[in-house]
């Protein structure tokens, strides 16, 4: 059986865009979440800048010991977008749990 | 006589998947030794080999995730990761060109974004990105499935035999040649894909051709009967106007 016949079977399709942004828009940011977002917004073009900072010699240069051409360093870039990430999702995780537990306690004072 | 197709291993997806998996290996593998061979300093090594290998790695990743049972569930996800990656590299290799204007430089350029352009169109094909974004209306669109196929063949070779003058060891030959049959098997894997979608819009196509024509023989057919009655029912009435008119 052609590979792709197993795929088509399985295949899961994109959810509309119409259904994404509306539930995107749906969804209010707190402080600490917009800080986050803004942060990750800074930390990703800092990865792009740090990588055409710090250039590295071209496939075939490196192993001439003569660093003719010179590529953008995306492995530094990628490294840089991955930790920009992972600060993102600390920081907008804190802001998720302060609103967990803002609705918390907003339950806690209707009960009492 | 009954001709049989004889698929050749260019034919087979799995095959080429296989062979970009293990063609990724190779090289991983022998530009890492080739750079220790070579007494590059760590920092070089960490700078130049893992940044050159760190697409091969996200690549190789796309293919081995193809493999499982989720990665099959999830094709179309992978695919927009890999759309992402080329969109990425072209852009980075845009700015390469801007920090070292080289005829290598321009080339990866060129190789870079009309695979992305490729890939693009390709994948999302027949998904729903494709129709809510009205993307059949895209200039790109026009090009066939074999032009781009073509185009990404040809200017992996000239990038092949540009590299080939500037290279002066064998082990950079050794390297610069599986990159470019990478690129090639890459390619065909990706127009096996869009082989594969044509056939079956053809397929689904022939399929609703068959259903019209069997409601238009059923339509005929009970156009018949029908005629066969009308033609039934006025006989008989005949007969009888004769009939009442001898009476007279």
């Amino acid at each position: 059986m052609n590979m792709f016949d197993e795929i088509e079977k399985v295949k899961k399709d994109f959810p509309k865009f119409k259904n994404v942004s509306q539930e995107v828009s749906s969804y209010s940011l707190n402080g600490y979440q917009r800080f986050a977002v803004v942060l990750y917004i800074i930390l990703f073009s800092i990865g792009i800048i740090l990588g055409n900072l710090f250039p590295t010699c071209g496939s075939i240069s490196e192993f001439n010991s003569n660093c003719s051409t010179k590529e953008f360093n995306f492995a530094l870039m990628v490294l840089v977008w991955g930790g920009s990430l992972l600060v993102f999702v600390f920081f907008f995780a804190i802001g998720h749990i302060i609103e967990l537990l803002k609705d918390i306690s907003k339950k806690l004072e209707k009960l009492k | 006589m009954e001709k049989k197709e004889k698929n050749s291993w260019l034919d087979n997806p799995s095959i080429i998947s296989n062979v970009v998996i293990v063609l990724i290996l190779i090289i991983i593998i022998l530009s890492q030794s080739v750079a220790i061979k070579s007494n590059l300093s760590t920092y070089a090594i960490l700078n130049n080999v893992i940044n050159h290998n760190s697409i091969y790695l996200l690549v190789l990743i796309y293919f081995l995730a193809l493999k499982t049972n989720i990665g099959k569930k999830y094709f179309n996800y992978l695919n927009l990761f890999l759309i992402i990656l080329y969109l990425i590299n072209s852009v980075t290799s845009f700015l390469t060109i801007l920090q070292s204007f080289s005829l290598v430089s321009l080339f990866s350029f060129a190789l870079n974004i009309s695979l992305f352009t490729y890939l693009f169109h390709i994948f999302f094909k027949k998904t729903g990105v494709w129709k809510e974004f009205k993307l059949e209306k895209s200039p790109f669109n026009d090009i066939s499935n074999d032009s781009y196929f073509y185009i990404i063949v040809v200017l992996s070779v000239s990038l092949l035999a540009i590299n080939l003058i500037e290279t002066t060891t064998i082990n950079a030959v050794l390297l610069v040649l599986l990159e470019s049959i990478y690129y090639i098997m890459f390619s065909r894997y990706v127009y096996l894909y869009g082989l594969f979608l044509n056939k079956k819009h053809i397929k689904e196509f022939s399929s609703m051709k068959d259903i019209a024509t069997g409601i238009i023989e059923d339509v005929k057919e009970v156009k018949e009967d029908i005629d066969e009655d009308i033609k039934k029912s006025k006989k008989p009435k005949k007969k009888k106007a004769s009939k009442s008119r001898g009476d007279k």
